[in-house]
């Protein structure tokens, strides 16, 4: 049956709109978003975490000071504007509980110091405080202050129980360090150590400005591979006609160059064959922004997990879930991709000699690795003929297999597990075989592909690239 | 009428590499004097389903300003020297003849893929004092790479 | 060895070898005076593989015998400037008629300064493009499966090898009409009936 020839045609605009307007805009306004999302992100993080961490670490100075007491003042949000109220005289928490309440309520209705909006009241929450007593600029100073969790927020919670709880974590006469302002001693600040893990979440919105950046450029300039028609066309794939018509003598005009393919020596023959389109590259980029990407979800689900007992923290949780879906997903295909990768081990193929010409049979050297068994292993030559029409903006390639020949195979190999399979058996091209043909837009090829499949593990392949020379009369 | 014809002297008109295809090309119905230059070439060039691609082997121009349009080759036995084209007398008043000589590459042979071809051909242009334009060409075959019948065993 | 060349090789489909069929009522001439009516400039749109370089291809010709210079640009794909230096462009007056083929794919700044140039300057301009852009219509192209029909007769007209409508119209149908696809279909078509032929001989 004869073999459907695979076509890979290239156009601009025609897969959704047939139009390349749309399809520019799509791209900037996706790549508008992106960076908008990500400069929101950094804004955010940089404005409310980031900058005043690092101000208060940087400008504060860190003092010794001795927990003297602790308390709990109820705050109250009238409307939609919180309204700060004095806990004037409010004992501390270890004293008379009940008193604590109904002094606590009585000054509520008495003392509100911002103003009436004449709203209904809408919601109390509990600031666990402490008073801090330290030296700075001379003087002894005691100070009540909030116990921060960040440096832009304060502790607070919903119940007065799950504030008792939180400061149940220190106790009165403790030594702790805080952190005070230079210019105003009684400014203070009970504050952990450094909060890394706001750092750590820029990774996410930098990348996405990163990202966004990335597919703007793309989406303005296009891809510059060259200016030249047959290098554009060819889009690599066939090098430029003078590079690769002439074989090194000059002698087999538009063969290509052999010595693409005879710079690796070989342990047991003479060459070892380079593969085509080896995975190494893509598999390393997708490591990468697996790894990126994973980084960047933890450091903010640690950050979501700090704060979780804070308002809000749901919310940030269900907008890390997308994220954090696509990390879950990514980092797990890289894992297969790359453990496939590993345990197929590498291929190696190496030749007798060079150039190989019509009919007259070379050796080939088979190594092939891989941590587990190997089922079955064939190799195959084959021969195609390879296209490249362009017109204008369209560029249209295609491959026809004109032949294909099993060389070699066998069944549940017999190198034991965890050993490489070795084999060596011949080549020979067909007598009256077209030689390896290129022109700027064709060519004629000849490769060996090795397939395989270890246990457990899915199919794999291997093609190397062989350059035939035409037939000499004496070779015939 | 006008035209070009073009003979081998071998037949079947089938080369192998570096073999040398020689024979003549007469011009027909046309007198030397009305023509302005010839352009001989032996060239090969791809069809199929890719962009054309093609090669000059051997080109040459026969005109007045280089003599080669002129001039009887003094050697009035054919074939031409190697890697030549001239004009030989053939005492015909109604035409010219011209004897060439080109010896082919190793490579490319001649190929008749499935989506790919690649043809030799000697193909001679006359452009005339008038402006009009003649062209005429001959295939032949280099190699004996058969025609391509998909095997994939 | 005689031989016949497969007629649906691409120096054969390739626009400019294969007619434009204009549908009744609209010739070469009627697309002209348009173009001429609106100042030699004007839009050919249409989707991929209906004839829109195949027509631009019949016009330029017509265009030339007006007595215009023709300055003819096929940009390639990724191509986001005029490949024309300043020279090129101030060579360009009220005689010259610039038709771009990838005019889409310039960017946004190179097609304001172009059509603002061409007012300046007095050039005309004919681009190709898939939709309507900042040029007046000229003609729009269409899929039509009698002029993939007419292509094919013609192609065929001196050929031993005949193909059936049925399959022109199958394969018309499965390259949704995109007429260069479906001639680089026939192509394999033509070749597997031709050296059955050719095998029986």
């Amino acid at each position: 049956m004869k073999e459907h020839s695979w076509l890979f045609t290239k156009k601009r605009g025609e897969h959704r709109t047939d139009s390349q307007l749309v399809g520019l805009t799509a791209e900037l306004v996706f790549s508008a978003v992106c960076i908008l999302a990500g400069a929101l992100g950094l804004i955010w993080l940089g404005w409310f975490y980031v900058i005043p961490e690092w101000k208060i670490h940087s400008r504060y100075e860190e003092t010794e000071c001795v927990l003297a007491d602790f308390r709990i003042s109820p705050r109250t949000v009238l409307g939609d504007r919180p309204v700060v109220k004095e806990p004037v005289d409010a004992p501390s928490i270890f004293e008379d509980e009940s008193s604590f309440h109904a002094e606590t309520s009585e000054n509520a209705e008495k003392k509100e110091t911002g103003p009436v909006l004449g709203l209904p009241f809408k919601e109390i929450y509990y600031l666990p405080e402490m008073q801090l007593k330290y030296f700075a600029d001379g003087a002894e100073r005691t100070v009540w202050t909030p116990v921060f969790d960040s440096v832009t927020r304060f502790s607070k919670f919903s119940t007065e129980k799950s504030a008792e709880e939180f400061l149940g974590k220190w106790k009165i006469g403790e030594t702790h360090t805080c952190l005070t302002d230079p210019e105003d001693p009684d400014q203070v600040v009970f504050i952990p150590d450094w909060q890394w893990e706001n750092f750590l979440a820029l990774i996410i919105p930098g990348s996405l400005v990163f990202i966004g950046i990335g597919i703007g450029i793309h989406a303005l300039t296009a891809p510059r591979y060259s200016v030249s028609k047959e290098r554009n066309a060819l889009h690599g794939v066939f090098r430029p006609q003078q590079e690769r018509e002439r074989s090194p003598s000059g002698e087999f005009p538009n063969v290509p160059d052999i010595r693409e393919i005879i710079d690796s020596p070989g342990i047991q023959l003479a060459y070892r064959l380079p593969v085509l389109d080896s995975p190494a590259w893509a598999l390393f980029i997708q490591t990468f922004v697996a790894l990126l990407w994973g980084t960047g979800c933890i450091g903010f689900l640690v950050l979501t997990a700090f704060n979780f007992r804070e308002d809000g923290a749901w919310l940030q949780l269900c907008y890390l879930m997308p994220f954090l879906a696509v990390g879950v997903w990514l980092v797990g295909h890289t894992y297969i991709q790359l453990r496939n990768a590993t345990c197929v081990g590498s291929t190696l193929l190496e030749i007798e000699k060079f150039p190989i010409f019509p009919g007259r049979p070379v050796r080939l050297f088979l190594s092939q690795g891989g941590s587990k068994k190997l089922a079955w292993i064939n190799v195959v030559l084959v021969c195609e003929e390879e296209v490249v029409f362009t017109h204008g903006t369209n560029t249209r390639r295609e491959k026809q297999r004109v032949y294909q020949r099993l060389i070699f195979g066998e069944e549940a190999a017999s190198a034991a597990h965890g050993t490489a399979f070795d084999a060596e058996f011949l080549l020979e091209i067909p007598a009256e075989a077209m030689h390896s043909f290129v022109s700027a837009h064709n060519q004629v090829c000849w490769r060996v592909i090795v397939q395989g499949k270890l246990d457990r593990l899915p199919m794999f392949e291997r093609s190397f690239p062989i350059i035939v020379y035409p037939a000499r009369e004496e070779e015939k | 009428m006008i035209c070009s014809i073009i003979q081998f002297d071998q037949k079947p008109d089938v080369f192998q590499p570096l073999e040398t295809v020689s024979g003549t090309f007469r011009l027909e119905d046309v007198e030397l004097e009305s023509v302005n230059r010839l352009e001989f070439s032996v060239v090969w060039y791809t069809e199929g389903k890719g962009d054309e691609d093609i090669g000059v082997h051997f080109f040459e121009t026969l005109d007045w300003t280089n003599g080669l349009l002129g001039a009887v080759s003094a050697n009035d036995a054919h074939p031409a020297p190697r890697n030549s084209v001239c004009r030989i007398p053939d005492g015909d008043e109604k035409g010219e003849t011209f004897s060439f000589s080109v010896t082919l590459p190793s490579s490319p042979l001649s190929y008749y893929g499935m989506i790919l071809k690649i043809h030799w051909c000697v193909r001679v242009r006359i452009f005339l004092k008038n402006g009009r334009e003649v062209k005429s060409e001959k295939f032949f075959t280099v190699g004996s790479v058969p025609k391509v019948q998909v095997d994939l065993n | 060895m005689a031989y016949e060349e497969n007629p649906f090789c691409s120096r054969r489909i390739r626009p400019g070898a294969i007619p434009f069929y204009f549908p009744e009522g609209v010739s070469s001439e009627t697309l002209l005076a348009t173009l001429r009516e609106n100042s030699w400039r004007g839009q050919i749109i249409g989707p991929h593989g209906s004839g829109k370089s195949t027509l631009l291809a019949a016009l330029l010709p017509e265009i030339q015998k007006c007595g215009r210079r023709v300055v003819h640009l096929e940009l390639q794909d990724g191509v986001r400037k005029l490949p024309l230096s300043e020279e090129d462009f101030q060579g360009m007056d009220a005689e010259t008629q610039l038709a771009i083929d990838g005019y889409e794919q310039l960017s946004y700044l190179t097609r304001r300064k172009l059509k603002s140039r061409s007012f300046r300057q007095g050039f005309g301009v004919v681009i190709l493009g898939h939709e309507p852009l900042e040029y007046p219509d000229l003609y729009q192209t269409s899929r039509e499966l009698s002029v993939a029909k007419l292509i094919v007769e013609r192609l065929l007209e001196n050929s031993i090898v005949r193909i059936p409508e049925s399959v022109i119209e199958e394969h018309f149908e499965r390259h949704k009409g995109n007429l260069r696809e479906m001639l680089f279909s026939l192509y394999d078509v033509y070749e597997e009936v031709y050296r059955t032929l050719k095998d029986k001989k």
